[in-house]
C-alpha cells in the first residue's frame, strides 16, 4: 500500500513537472521599469538629468573639433595624437571616433529629451511638467544645433517611439526652422534663472538662438536677438578677463550657457595641454603626454596692454629645474583654464563657456556691421570687450565694412581662444578652408562639414553622406 | 559454437542501459526472439525454468553482472517463481545455486561469478575443453577486449601443439588488484590450445614445456596478461582491471550508454588522455586532446580565462561557451570578476578568472564532450555550443585506497618579446631625430650617463615556482562507497605578483537504502585566491606592467635619486616596476557545488531519480592603486572592493525505463522535468584620496568620501525544462535514438518563452553483419539530426528598463541621470542551431588501429544579434533574432598501437579538425563592424559570405619610395617610407570605404598528436598541438608601429627593418611622424599568421618496484615539461590569447607570456 502510493507519487511528479510557467517571469531588481517610473516627477526629472548630462559634452571631441581644424592650436604626443593629426591635416574620415562620439552623445541627449517631452506634453500638464517639457525641448534644440554645426542637416527624431528607426536627413530649411522655432518657443517659457546653475534659462535659449542666427548669417535676427538679451539686464561683462574663467567665479554674470564641469565629472582639457614635466601646483593633478600649442604669430598678435595674452603660458621652468621658452618655438600653452585644486587626476572641473556676454556683444557688432557697415554702436560694443581686457579702444573712422569684419574675426580670436569658437567663426567668414590651405593643408570646400559616422551610414540605408566624403 | 562464458551484464547503480549476454549469429537471435514470444506458453507448461534464464532475470532485477560458464549451468533448471524479490540478490543466488552444486563469488561491486562447488577444477576435463577448440569467450561481453587478448594471441586452431619437449608443472594463484583471489580466470599456454581455469581460490595448475613458455591470463573485465614462466614453478599473478573495458561505458546526458551503442558524436576522455602534470584547471587537462574542441587560454596567466569552442563559434552575440555538467549538475560557467573593470585608475581587463578553477582536476574520472545534436539536444536551449560532462571519481567496495600526489615545478618565460635594448634604442632615437630633421635625443654625455639602462621585461618577469599536493581516500563496503580528496595548488605567475592558490575538498558518497533505493551526495568546496595580472585593453597610464614593460624607455632607471620609483618625464606610462609594486588586484572566491540524489527502483528496469543540486560562489576582489603609480598618486590612492555572488539551484526529477526485449535488443526510455534558478548579486565600491597607502583596501572609510563611486546590482533568471529520450537497440546492429526537450527560459520575450529541441539519430553496426570482411574489427555508421538552442544572452534583454544614465553637473555637483537601457523586444526568442552529423567508427587489425571520422553541418538561425540601429535613435542596437550562420567541418580521431612487443609499446593518437565558419544571412543589415580597442577603432566585420568577425582594415601594398608620384597618389600628403594603402574603390582617396576583409580569425585546421611509449617501468608521453591558417591581429605590433609617443620603445624587427633611403626594400614604414601615415588604422602590417605547432607536454614516468612492500600499492615518479617549444612565425607571446576574453572577436593585446614549465612529481598509492 505504502509502496504503491510512493510509486504513484513518483509518476505524478514526472507528469506534473516541478513548476508552472509563472516561474519564468522576470524579476527586475536593479533597474527601473518604465511604467510607474515615468509617471513621477522624480522619474521625468532623472531622465531629463541624463539628457542634460549627454549635452554636457566633456569629451575630447567637443574640445578639439574646433581648435585643431581651425589651426588655432597644433598638437604633439599622446595616444590622441592619432586622432588629432587627421583633424589638423584635413585627413579626417568617416571612421574618426570623435564624429561617432559627437553623434552618439548628442542623439542620446535627444533620446532622453524626447522621453521627457512625450511624458510631459499632456494638455493638462502641471506647471512643473510644463517647465520640464520646456527644458527638454531646449536640450533637444541645442543638441540639434550642435549636430547642424558639425554635420549639416541631420535626421530629426522628435519622439521617443518613432515608427521608423531609419530616418532620412531633414532639409536645410527644416533643420533651421526647427531649431529657431523650438528655441523661440522655449525662451518664452523658461525662467530667467534657475535654482540649479547649469539648467536651461530664458537667456540660455536666447543666447544659443542668437549664435545660431549669427552662424547662419541671419543678421537682422542676430541684431534683434542680441538686443533682447542685452535688454534682459541680467548679463554683463566680468570686470577682469581672467575672472571670467576662474574656478572661484563660476556662474558669473557673463555666462549665458556653459558646459558645466566638476572635478568628479569634468574634462581633460588642461591635462591634454601641458607637458609632462610642467610643475603641477598639486600632486593630485595629472597631465598626459599630449600637448596643444599656440603658434607664435598668434601669441605675438595681441596689442600692447591686452591682458587676454596674460593667460597664455609662454615659458616655464620644468620639474628638473630646466627653463624652457615656449614662445619662439610655437609651443605656447593656453592657461585660460587654471589647474583645479580639486582635480582627481587628469579630470578637472573648469566650466567651459558656450555663450557668454562678450560673444553676444561681438555678435551684435558683427550683425550691425553686416547690416549697416561700421557704426558707432558696433564700435562701442567691440570696445566694451576690448577695454575690459585693457586693450586700446577702436575708433570708428579707421574701419570700412570689410576691415571691421576682419577686425571682428581677429577680435574674436583674441577673446575666445580655447573656447571652441574658431571653426564656426572662420566658416562664417569664409576663411576656414583658405586658412588651412595657408598652413599647407589639403583642405577642400567640402571640409566645412564633417562626415557622418560610417557606422551610422551602415545602420541607416536612408542616410546620405556629406558630399566629398 | 558453444559459449564457455556467458555474460549477463547489467550496469550498476547509475547505469541505465542493460546489456544482455548473447550468442553470436543473426539466426540465433531471431530464434531467441521467437522463444520470448513463447514464454507464456512455456510458463504454463513447465514448472521449472532454465537456470540461465533465471540468472538473467536476476541480473535484470538487481542490475549486476552475473558471469558463468555456459557449460556449468547447461541443462540445469530452477523452479518457476524461484526469485523472491523481497530478498536481496545474494540470498536469491544462494537458494538457486545450492541444489545444483554451484556457488557464487562476488567479484566486484556489481559482478558475481558462478562456479561449481568442487574445490578444484578437474584439470584433465578443463584441458580437454580447451583442446576441443571451444574456448572462445564471448567477445561482446568482453567489450572487444578479448580480441586483443587471449583469443587473438593465444588461440590459433591451426597452430601446432607443443610436441615432445620436456614438460613440468606450474602452479599459482591469480588475484585481483585488491589482492582477493580470482576464480574462473583462463590460463592458456601461448601458441597452443592448452589451458585451464583457476579454481574457486584462484589457484591453477598447468603443465608447460620447459623451454621458455609464456602463459596468458585473461578474465572478463581485466586486462589480459602474458607472463613468461622462465624457471619459476609457482606464479603469483595480479590482474589489473581493463581500462578499455571500463571505457566502454560513456556518460551521456542524464545517463550512461555503452560506447558501441552510441549514435551521437561524443569524445570521451579518460585518465590516460589528460594532459599530464599540474593542471590548474579542468580545461587544461583536455586542451588539444579532442578533435573539434578548440580550447584557447585567452590569458596564459595562472588561473586565467579560457574560451572553448566546440565545433566552431556558434553565435555572434549570445555566448559561444559550452555547457558544463558536473556529476549531473549544470554549473554556472558565467564570468567571474576580472582583474579590473576599469574605474580604479586601471584599465579594463576582459579576461575574467576561469570559473573552472574551483574544480580539482585530480578528482576527475572522465570528461565526455558532447558534440552533435543527438548528444546535446537533451540539453535543449543550452546545448548549441556543445556540452562537457565531467564525472568525478567514486569509491569502490573493498579495501580503502589512499593516493597521494605531489609535484613541484618552475616556470620561465621562454622568449621575451624582442624590443629594442638600451643601445639599440639610443641609436634609433638619434636616427629618427635625424630623419625628422631634429637634434639628437641623446648626446654622448647622456649615453655615458645612461650606461646599461634597464631591461624592463626582466624587471617584471620572474622564474615562478608552482607546487601542488593532492590526497584522496576512497573505499566502501556492501552498502556504502565513498571518495574524498583534498587539493592544495599554488602557482606563481611568470609576471611578478601574479598567481593562484587553491584549496579544494570533495566528498562523494553513496549509500544503499534497502535493496531498491540509493542515496548519494557529491560535494565540492573550494577557496581560490588569485593575484591578478592587471594588463587589460587600455594603454598609457591605465596599462599594466606587461604593456608598460614593452613600451618603457630602456634608458630610464628603476629608481629616482630619492629612492622612489622614477617616472619618466617623456612618457605617460607607469614605470613597470612601480605597477608591480604599487598596484595590486587580488580575488578570493569561495565556491561550493554539490548535489544530493535519491534513486528508487520502482520495478525492475524502472527507476526514478530525484536530484537536488546547487552551485554557490562568493567572490571578492580587492584592488588598490597606491601613490607609487601615476594614477594612484594623483588620486592619493584608489581602493576598490568588488563582490560577486552567483548562485543557482537545480531541482530535477527523471524516470528511466530499461527493457531487455531479447538478448540483443534493448529499449531505454527517459523522461524528466528539471528546473534551475540562477541569481547574481554584485557590489563595487571605489574610493580615492587616502592619507596613506598603508592600509590598502582594509579601511575604505579613510578615503575622501567626496570621491567615491558605488555600484550594486541583482539579477535572476530561470529555466524550466521537460525532457524525454528513447534509445532502441535492435539485434545489436541497428541503433535508434530520439530525444525531445522543451525549455522555457525567463530571458526571452513574453511571446516566446518556450522552445522545443528535438533530435533523432541512427546507428548501424556493420561489423555485426556477416558480410563484412573480418579485416574490420569494428565498423559503425552513425547519422544524426537535431535542433539545439542558445539562451546565453543577458537577463532582461527583452524588456525596456531604466538604468544609470548620463551625469549632469548642476551647481557644481554631480547629478546622476536615468536612461532607458535598451529597446524592448517582446518577440525575442531562441537562437536555434540545426545540426546534421554523419560519422564512422572503425577499427582494423584487431583494434590496433581505430578511427572516428565525423562530418557535420551546423546551421544557426534566428541568431541573437545586437542588430545595429542608427545611433540617432538613441540606441546602438537592438537584440534581435536575425540572420544565419554556418559551421561545417570534419573531425578525425585516429588511434594506433604502433608497436607492442614484450615490455615495449608505442601508441599514437591523432586528432584533427577542419571547421569552416560562414555568415549566410544577416537580414536587412549589410554588415556589422565591431571590436573597437583603445584608439584603434573597430577591428572586425560580420558580413554575409565570410567568417564571423573577420579582420577588417586596410591593405598595405608597399611603402612609398623616393621618386614616386606621391602628390598624384591617393595619399597626397605622404612621404617616402609611408605605407601605401590599397585604394579599393579606386576613387583616388583613402577613405573608410577602402577597408576590406584582411584576415580570418579561424584556423583552417587544428590538430593534436600524442605519443605514448612504455618500456618496462618507464613511460614516455609527448604531445604536440597546433593550428594552421588562422590570422591574428596584434595590437602590440600596431602600437609599436604607431607609438603614442615617439619616446616609447619599439619591437626590434620594426626598427631594424624600417624604411630609410638606404633601406628601400624595408618591410616596415619609416617611423617618421607615424601619426601622419595612418595611426588608428587596422592594417595588414599588424595582421599576423597565427599558425603554430607546440610541444605542449612531455612527460617521463617511472613506476618504482614496490610490489614487495606491504604498505605501498604503487609508486611513480615523473617529470613533466609543458610548452617546451613553439614553432611559429608569430610575433608575440601566444597566438591563442585574446584581449577580448571569451568573445568571438579576437585580438592579441598585452597577452600574458606563456610559461615554459618543468615539474617533478611523485604519486604514491597506499
Amino acid at each position: 500500500m505504502k509502496q504503491n502510493s510512493l510509486k504513484a507519487l513518483l509518476l505524478v511528479l514526472l507528469l506534473q513537472g516541478a513548476g508552472c510557467e509563472s516561474v519564468l517571469e522576470e524579476n527586475v531588481y536593479s533597474e527601473l521599469t518604465p511604467g510607474n517610473f515615468l509617471n513621477t516627477t522624480t522619474g521625468k526629472q532623472a531622465v531629463l538629468t541624463s539628457a542634460y548630462g549627454n549635452l554636457q559634452m566633456r569629451g575630447h571631441y567637443y574640445l578639439f573639433l574646433s581648435g585643431h581644424t581651425s589651426q588655432e592650436v597644433w598638437n604633439q604626443g599622446g595616444s590622441i595624437e592619432a586622432l588629432l593629426t587627421p583633424l589638423t591635416n584635413f585627413t579626417w574620415d568617416s571612421n574618426h571616433q570623435y564624429f561617432n562620439q559627437a553623434w552618439g552623445e548628442l542623439y542620446a541627449s535627444i533620446r532622453d529629451a524626447n522621453i521627457v517631452i512625450d511624458n510631459t506634453s499632456a494638455a493638462d500638464a502641471s506647471a512643473l511638467d510644463k517647465q520640464l517639457n520646456a527644458e527638454a525641448r531646449f536640450v533637444r534644440a541645442v543638441a540639434y544645433n550642435h549636430l547642424y554645426d558639425w554635420f549639416g542637416p541631420v535626421p530629426l527624431y522628435l519622439t521617443s517611439t518613432p515608427d521608423e528607426f531609419r530616418l532620412a536627413r531633414a532639409t536645410d530649411e527644416e533643420m533651421k526652422s526647427f531649431i529657431e522655432k523650438e528655441l523661440l518657443e522655449v525662451a518664452a517659457i523658461l525662467p530667467l534663472s534657475q535654482a540649479q546653475y547649469g539648467r536651461a534659462t530664458k537667456g540660455a535659449a536666447m543666447g544659443i538662438l542668437a549664435k545660431f542666427y549669427l552662424n547662419t548669417k541671419q543678421w537682422q535676427k542676430t541684431a534683434d536677438m542680441t538686443k533682447q538679451i542685452m535688454d534682459l539686464n541680467k548679463y554683463s561683462l566680468v570686470p577682469n578677463y581672467k575672472n571670467v574663467f576662474a574656478l572661484a567665479n563660476e556662474g558669473n554674470a557673463e555666462m549665458l550657457w556653459v558646459i558645466p564641469a566638476s572635478a568628479q565629472a569634468g574634462h581633460n582639457l588642461v591635462a591634454l595641454t601641458f607637458p609632462t614635466d610642467y610643475p603641477l601646483p598639486q600632486p593630485n593633478q595629472q597631465v598626459f603626454a599630449a600637448r596643444s600649442y599656440f603658434f607664435d604669430n598668434f601669441v605675438n598678435s595681441f596689442g600692447p596692454g591686452d591682458t587676454r595674452k596674460n593667460l597664455i603660458v609662454t615659458e616655464y621652468t620644468n620639474t628638473s629645474g630646466k627653463y624652457t621658452k615656449l614662445l619662439g618655438i610655437n609651443q605656447s600653452l593656453s592657461g585660460k583654464y587654471e589647474f583645479d585644486p580639486n582635480a582627481a587626476g587628469a579630470v578637472q572641473g573648469n566650466d567651459i563657456p558656450v555663450v557668454r556676454y562678450a560673444d553676444i556683444l561681438l555678435a551684435r557688432a558683427e550683425a550691425l556691421n553686416e547690416l549697416n557697415g561700421p557704426t558707432q554702436e558696433a564700435i562701442d560694443l567691440i570696445n566694451k570687450v576690448r577695454t575690459r581686457a585693457g586693450a586700446a579702444p577702436l575708433t570708428l573712422g579707421n574701419f570700412t565694412k570689410e576691415t571691421l569684419r576682419d577686425h571682428i574675426l581677429q577680435e574674436r580670436e583674441w577673446e575666445f581662444y580655447t573656447e571652441m569658437k574658431r571653426r564656426e567663426d572662420l566658416i562664417r567668414h569664409g576663411k576656414f578652408i583658405s586658412n588651412a590651405k595657408a598652413k599647407g593643408k589639403n583642405a577642400q570646400p567640402f571640409h566645412v562639414l564633417f562626415p557622418l559616422p560610417i557606422t551610422e551610414l551602415n545602420a541607416n540605408a536612408n542616410l546620405e553622406q556629406n558630399t566629398g566624403y | 559454437m558453444k559459449q564457455l562464458l556467458h555474460r549477463a551484464s547489467g550496469l550498476g547503480l547509475i547505469l541505465t542501459v542493460i546489456l544482455m549476454g548473447q550468442q553470436p549469429g543473426f539466426a540465433q537471435s531471431v530464434a531467441m526472439a521467437r522463444n520470448l514470444q513463447e514464454v507464456p506458453q512455456q510458463a504454463t507448461k513447465a514448472a521449472s525454468l532454465k537456470l540461465k534464464d533465471v540468472l538473467n532475470d536476476l541480473k535484470n532485477l538487481y542490475q549486476v553482472d552475473i558471469l558463468f560458464e555456459l557449460k556449468v549451468v547447461d541443462g540445469l533448471t530452477a523452479p518457476a517463481n524461484s526469485i523472491n524479490k523481497s530478498q536481496d540478490l545474494e540470498k536469491n543466488l544462494e537458494r538457486l545455486l545450492k541444489p545444483s552444486g554451484l556457488q557464487y563469488k562476488k567479484v566486484n561491486k556489481s559482478s558475481y561469478l558462478i562456479t561449481e562447488t568442487r574445490k578444484t577444477t578437474n584439470k584433465a576435463e578443463a584441458d580437454a575443453r580447451f583442446q576441443e577448440g571451444t574456448t572462445e569467450t564471448d567477445e561482446k561481453a568482453l567489450g572487444g577486449t578479448s580480441r586483443r587478448g587471449v583469443t587473438a594471441d593465444g588461440r590459433n586452431l591451426n597452430a601446432p601443439g607443443i610436441s615432445a619437449a620436456v614438460e613440468r608443472n606450474v602452479t599459482g594463484t591469480v588475484r585481483d588488484e585488491a589482492g582477493a583471489s580470482l576464480p574462473g580466470v583462463s590460463v592458456v599456454l601461448k601458441g597452443t590450445q592448452r589451458g585451464t581455469t583457476t579454481d574457486a581460490d584462484g589457484k591453477f595448475s598447468l603443465a608447460v614445456p620447459d623451454n621458455g613458455a609464456t602463459l596468458i591470463f585473461s578474465f572478463v573485465g581485466y586486462a589480459p596478461q602474458e607472463v613468461p614462466v622462465g624457471n619459476q614453478s609457482v606464479l603469483d599473478i595480479r590482474m589489473q582491471s581493463d581500462e578499455r573495458a571500463l571505457e566502454e561505458l560513456v556518460v551521456v546526458g542524464y545517463g550512461t550508454q555503452k560506447k558501441s551503442d552510441l549514435t551521437g558524436s561524443v569524445s570521451s576522455l579518460r585518465d590516460k588522455d589528460f594532459n599530464p602534470g599540474a593542471n590548474a584547471s579542468v580545461d587544461q587537462m583536455m586542451l588539444g586532446r579532442s578533435a573539434g574542441v578548440q580550447i584557447n587560454q585567452t590569458s596564459s596567466e595562472p588561473g586565467g580565462g579560457v574560451s572553448i569552442r566546440i565545433r566552431g563559434a556558434n553565435s555572434l552575440n549570445a555566448g559561444s561557451e559550452p555547457l558544463y555538467v558536473i556529476d549531473g549538475l549544470p554549473i554556472d560557467n558565467g564570468s567571474l570578476l576580472s582583474a579590473s573593470s576599469g574605474g580604479a585608475g586601471t584599465g579594463t581587463n576582459n579576461n575574467p578568472r576561469n570559473p573552472l578553477n574551483s574544480i580539482n582536476p585530480n578528482d576527475i574520472a572522465s570528461i565526455e564532450i558532447l558534440k552533435d545534436a543527438s548528444a546535446t539536444a537533451i540539453y535543449g536551449s543550452r546545448g548549441a555550443n556543445g556540452v562537457i560532462l565531467i564525472t568525478t571519481k567514486k569509491g569502490n567496495k573493498g579495501k580503502i585506497g589512499v593516493n597521494y600526489d605531489f609535484n613541484t615545478g618552475i616556470q620561465t618565460v621562454p622568449n621575451k618579446l624582442d624590443v629594442l635594448n638600451t643601445s639599440q634604442y639610443i641609436q634609433f632615437m638619434n636616427d629618427l631625430a635625424k630623419d625628422e630633421g631634429k637634434a639628437p635625443v641623446f648626446t654622448a654625455a647622456d649615453i655615458a650617463q645612461i650606461g646599461a639602462g634597464t631591461d624592463w621585461q626582466d624587471q617584471v618577469y620572474q622564474k615562478a615556482p608552482l607546487n601542488s599536493h593532492n590526497i584522496s581516500v576512497s573505499g566502501g563496503d556492501d552498502k556504502t562507497t565513498f571518495f574524498s580528496s583534498l587539493n592544495y595548488f599554488n602557482q606563481e605567475g611568470v609576471v611578478k605578483r601574479s598567481g593562484i592558490k587553491k584549496y579544494i575538498a570533495r566528498v562523494n558518497l553513496e549509500r544503499k537504502l534497502g535493496e531498491r533505493a540509493v542515496i548519494g551526495v557529491n560535494i565540492n568546496t573550494s577557496l581560490v585566491k588569485d593575484a591578478n595580472s592587471i594588463d587589460g585593453v587600455n594603454n598609457n597610464e591605465n596599462a599594466g606592467p606587461i604593456n608598460s614593460a614593452l613600451l618603457y624607455d630602456p634608458t630610464e632607471p628603476i629608481f629616482a635619486g630619492d629612492g622612489r620609483f622614477s617616472q619618466s618625464k617623456n612618457l605617460t606610462i607607469n614605470n613597470p616596476v612601480s605597477l608591480i609594486e604599487g598596484l595590486s588586484s587580488t580575488n578570493a572566491t569561495n565556491r561550493t557545488m554539490g548535489s544530493i540524489f535519491v534513486k528508487y527502483t520502482i520495478l525492475p528496469g524502472l527507476d526514478a531519480k530525484l536530484n537536488f543540486g546547487s552551485d554557490r560562489q562568493t567572490s571578492r576582489r580587492d584592488l588598490f592603486n597606491s601613490t607609487k603609480t601615476l594614477n594612484g598618486l594623483s588620486a592619493k590612492g584608489i581602493a576598490n572592493i568588488a563582490t560577486l555572488e552567483r548562485s543557482n539551484v537545480l531541482m530535477e526529477y527523471t524516470m528511466n525505463y530499461n527493457r531487455q526485449l531479447n538478448e540483443k535488443s534493448t529499449l531505454n526510455l527517459l523522461g524528466g522535468v528539471t528546473y534551475q534558478y540562477f541569481n547574481n548579486r554584485s557590489f563595487s565600491g571605489i574610493i580615492r584620496g587616502f592619507p596613506s597607502d598603508a592600509l590598502s583596501t582594509n579601511n575604505l572609510g579613510l578615503g575622501d568620501t567626496n570621491l567615491d563611486n558605488l555600484f550594486s546590482g541583482q539579477e535572476d533568471n530561470s529555466i524550466l525544462s521537460y525532457l524525454s529520450r528513447v534509445n532502441y537497440t535492435l539485434n545489436d546492429k541497428y541503433l535508434f535514438t530520439a530525444s525531445l526537450r522543451a525549455d522555457g527560459s525567463s530571458r526571452f520575450g513574453a511571446n516566446n518563452k518556450f522552445g522545443y529541441f528535438p533530435s533523432v539519430a541512427l546507428g548501424w553496426r556493420l561489423s555485426e553483419e556477416g558480410f563484412l570482411p573480418s579485416f574490420f574489427y569494428d565498423l559503425k555508421l552513425r547519422a544524426s539530426w537535431g535542433l539545439t538552442g542558445n539562451q546565453e544572452i543577458n537577463n532582461y534583454a527583452s524588456l525596456t528598463t531604466y538604468t544609470t544614465g548620463a551625469t549632469a553637473v548642476f551647481n557644481n555637483a554631480v547629478n546622476v541621470g536615468t536612461r532607458p537601457s535598451r529597446i524592448a523586444n517582446p518577440d525575442l526568442k531562441w537562437e536555434s542551431t540545426e545540426q546534421t552529423n554523419i560519422g564512422i567508427d572503425a577499427s582494423i587489425l584487431q583494434g590496433r588501429i581505430s578511427a572516428t571520422v565525423d562530418y557535420f553541418i551546423k546551421n544557426t538561425r534566428d541568431m541573437l544579434i545586437d542588430l545595429p540601429l542608427p545611433r540617432a535613435t538613441g540606441f546602438n542596437s537592438i537584440l534581435s533574432n536575425v540572420g544565419k550562420m554556418q559551421n561545417k567541418g570534419v573531425e578525425v580521431m585516429l588511434t594506433s598501437t604502433n608497436v607492442k612487443k614484450g615490455q615495449f609499446s608505442w601508441s599514437t593518437t591523432l586528432n584533427f579538425a577542419a571547421i569552416r565558419n560562414k555568415i549566410t544571412d544577416l537580414g536587412d543589415v549589410t554588415n556589422i563592424i565591431t571590436g573597437s580597442i583603445e584608439s584603434i577603432g573597430p577591428t572586425s566585420i560580420v558580413t554575409v559570405g565570410y567568417p564571423a568577425f573577420s579582420y577588417y582594415g586596410y591593405e598595405v601594398t608597399g611603402l612609398f619610395q623616393q621618386g614616386d608620384n606621391i602628390a598624384g597618389s591617393a595619399q597626397p600628403g605622404s612621404k617616402p617610407g609611408y605605407p601605401i594603402f590599397r585604394d579599393v574603390n579606386g576613387d583616388n582617396k583613402i577613405t573608410p570605404l577602402d577597408q576590406q576583409i584582411i584576415g580570418n580569425p579561424f584556423p583552417d585546421f587544428t590538430f593534436g598528436i600524442s605519443n605514448n611509449v612504455t618500456y618496462k617501468r618507464f613511460q614516455l608521453d609527448f604531445f604536440f598541438q597546433g593550428q594552421q591558417g588562422a590570422d591574428m591581429l596584434n595590437i602590440n605590433v600596431l602600437e609599436s608601429m604607431y607609438p603614442n609617443n615617439a619616446r616609447r620603445n619599439r619591437i626590434t624587427e620594426q626598427v631594424l627593418d624600417r624604411w630609410t633611403p638606404q633601406n628601400p626594400t624595408a618591410k616596415w614604414p619609416s617611423g617618421v611622424q607615424p601619426t601622419a601615415y595612418g595611426a588608428g588604422k587596422v592594417t595588414t602590417l599588424a595582421l599576423q599568421d597565427a599558425s603554430y605547432i607546440r610541444l605542449r607536454n612531455l612527460s617521463v614516468g617511472y613506476n618504482l618496484p614496490v610490489e614487495k612492500l606491504k604498505f605501498i600499492q604503487s609508486a611513480r615518479v615523473y617529470v613533466v615539461g609543458q610548452n617546451l617549444a613553439t614553432f611559429t612565425n608569430y610575433i608575440g607571446f601566444d597566438p591563442e590569447a585574446n584581449a577580448f576574453g571569451r568573445s568571438n572577436v579576437r585580438v592579441d593585446y598585452n597577452g600574458y607570456p606563456l610559461a615554459r614549465t618543468w615539474m617533478l612529481g611523485v604519486n604514491v598509492g597506499f
